[in-house]
């Protein structure tokens, strides 16, 4: 069985997957690379704390100490190169990480699409929890706000605003969500 | 008849609205995460993670410990 194991991306999937590794091999080296500046956090959760359904703390899975406690170690960092010839992740810096088992656990990121006025100010997209609060400060002083988007989060971005009391437009390529 | 709270792994997000609503502060998501029951003996099973749960992890299930025997024995 592998020893070194470099899982990219503390997601649930990430994270889940480091937690059964260590369940079935207790002598493992589990490295999780982070390339969030924020600890543990659910991703999916964000579009519930703009609803207000869910306070900013509680949305923190699993602290340091628990990663500690099951000997996953976490190293902070982004991984901008992978070097199966050698086993070895690259991270920004030049820190390498050698691996006898790679997981890429990344997710997704939200698309921007190329259009008129994509990056004028107000326009956002929600991946991270700094663009939550981002959207946070944004709401508080809107009236009126536009969601682009067909999946789920998307929709429940739009829900959780308009729960605000801002007057929102969602908009969606079919006629379906 | 007695009841308690079951959990679909693969559907929770680990968002952590099921915790911060429970009266009671059981850690519900740390269950949920894995697929594990609230078994918890002070559980009030009053609903609150069921119903608030936005993917749908959450659902009652009936308690094997009390369930009707033709004995009336449990056996």
């Amino acid at each position: 069985m592998a020893d070194r194991i470099v899982i990219v991306g503390n997601g649930p999937a990430g994270l889940t997957a480091a937690e059964t590794i260590r369940a079935l091999n207790p002598t493992a080296d589990i490295v999780v690379v982070n390339g969030d500046t924020h600890g543990f956090y659910s991703k999916p959760g964000l579009a519930y704390l703009l609803a207000g359904l869910v306070p900013q703390p509680r949305l923190f899975s699993r602290s340091e100490k628990d990663m500690a406690d099951a000997q996953i170690r976490v190293v902070r960092g982004r991984a901008v190169r992978v070097s199966p010839a050698d086993h070895r992740v690259v991270l920004a810096g030049d820190t390498t990480l050698p691996y006898d088992c790679l997981l890429l656990a990344l997710g997704a990121t939200a698309v921007r699409p190329d259009i008129p006025g994509i990056s004028l100010p107000g326009v956002v997209t929600l991946d991270s929890l700094d663009d939550a609060r981002l959207i946070l400060k944004l709401a508080e002083g809107a009236t009126t706000a536009c969601v682009v988007g067909g999946g789920i989060t998307a929709l429940e971005l739009a829900e959780g605003i308009a729960s605000r009391g801002v007057e929102t437009h969602y908009l969606m390529r079919g006629e379906h969500y | 008849m007695s009841a308690f709270v079951v959990s679909e792994a693969v559907r929770c997000v680990e968002c952590g609205i099921c915790s911060f609503n429970c009266p009671l502060g059981i850690d519900v998501r740390g269950r949920a995460r894995l697929g594990l029951p609230v078994a918890e003996a002070y559980c009030l099973t009053c609903g609150e993670c069921v119903a608030r749960c936005p993917r749908g992890t959450l659902r009652f299930e009936a308690s094997p410990v009390f369930k009707a025997t033709s004995d009336g024995m449990g056996h």
